[in-house]
C-alpha cells in the first residue's frame, strides 16, 4: 500500500475543560489514519480517571469502523475506571455507530430510543 | 434510458484518503437516483469500509476497482482488489458481551457494518484477490418481492 501525505485523512481535535468535564471536538475523519492521533489525544484523560469524556463529532467528515473501535475502547476503558464517555452531535453518524454498539458502553443520547 | 442499467467504473490506487473522491461520486449518484438521505449515508458509509479495507489489504500496488450499477430501482456496487484474498468465515461475528469487556479492539466490525447496512452482500476471495459486491434497493420490500 502507497501513501501520500497530501491526501491522507486529517483530523483536529480541540480540548476544553470545563471542571469535571472535558471535551474533545473533533474535525476531519476519524479513520484508520487518525486513530493513533485520536488515542493519544484522548487517553491522557482516561488515564487521568477524569470523570466524564465528551467527543463532539459536530466537525466528523468520515468515521470508518477501527475509528469508531477505538472510541469503543476508550469507553471501556473509562467506564472501569468509574468514569464515562459521552459522544455528541452524531448526525448522519448515529446509524453506523448504533451498528457497533457504541451505545453500549458509552452515552451516546441521541441514539436513545433509536431504531435501526 | 428505461430500464437499461447505468454502470461506472473507477480505478484507485492503494493509497489511503482517495477512496474519498469516488465515495463522492456515488454520493451524488444516490442522490440523484432518489435515495433518501439516511440511506445514501448508508451507501457511503458501506462504501467506505469496503474501499478501505481494500486498500489496507492490497500488499501490492494494483489500483482497486469500484464498479457501479445503477438502475432504476436498485444501485449495485463493487469493490476489487488484487490482494491475497479471505475467508469470510473465517471473519467472527462481533460480540458485543465481549466488547463491552474489553473493547473493539477484536476488529471484524468492517464486515458486521457492510452487511448491516446494504440489503444484500456477496464475497468472492481468493489468492488472487477479493470483490465485495453490495446492493441498496429504493424500496427493499418490493423489489424483494
Amino acid at each position: 500500500m502507497t501513501h501520500s501525505s497530501f491526501l491522507q485523512d486529517e483530523l483536529k481535535i480541540t480540548e476544553h475543560s470545563d471542571g469535571d468535564q472535558v471535551t474533545f471536538k473533533l474535525n476531519g475523519a476519524l479513520s484508520v489514519t487518525t486513530v493513533p492521533y485520536f488515542r493519544q489525544t484522548v487517553q491522557p484523560f482516561i488515564d487521568r480517571k477524569h470523570p466524564t469524556i465528551i467527543l463532539d463529532f459536530e466537525g466528523v467528515t468520515k468515521i470508518v469502523s477501527r475509528g469508531v473501535g477505538a472510541a469503543i475502547d476508550m469507553a471501556v476503558q473509562a467506564k472501569k475506571q468509574g468514569g464515562k464517555l459521552r459522544l455528541e452531535n452524531v448526525g448522519k453518524y448515529g446509524r453506523s455507530l448504533y451498528i457497533q454498539g457504541v451505545h453500549l458502553v458509552a452515552d451516546v443520547p441521541e441514539l436513545e430510543g433509536f431504531e435501526p | 434510458m428505461g430500464d437499461k442499467s447505468l454502470k461506472l467504473q473507477i480505478s484507485i490506487p492503494p493509497v489511503e484518503g482517495i477512496e474519498d473522491i469516488p465515495i463522492a461520486a456515488i454520493e451524488v449518484l444516490a442522490g440523484k437516483m432518489g435515495f433518501a438521505p439516511d440511506k445514501t449515508q448508508d451507501i457511503v458509509q458501506a462504501l467506505t469500509e469496503a474501499c478501505v479495507n481494500a486498500i489496507m489489504y492490497t500488499n501490492n500496488d494494483a489500483d482497486v476497482e469500484i464498479v457501479v450499477y445503477a438502475t432504476h430501482d436498485a444501485l449495485m456496487l463493487e469493490v476489487r482488489d488484487k490482494g491475497a484474498g479471505f475467508n469470510p468465515e473465517d471473519v467472527p461475528a462481533p460480540d458485543f458481551e465481549l466488547m463491552q469487556q474489553v473493547g473493539g479492539g477484536s476488529g471484524g466490525f468492517g464486515l458486521h457494518m457492510i452487511k448491516a447496512l446494504v440489503d444484500k452482500l456477496e464475497i468472492d476471495s481468493s489468492p488472487a484477490g477479493t470483490t465485495i459486491r453490495m446492493c441498496k434497493y429504493l424500496q427493499p420490500a418490493v423489489s424483494q418481492a
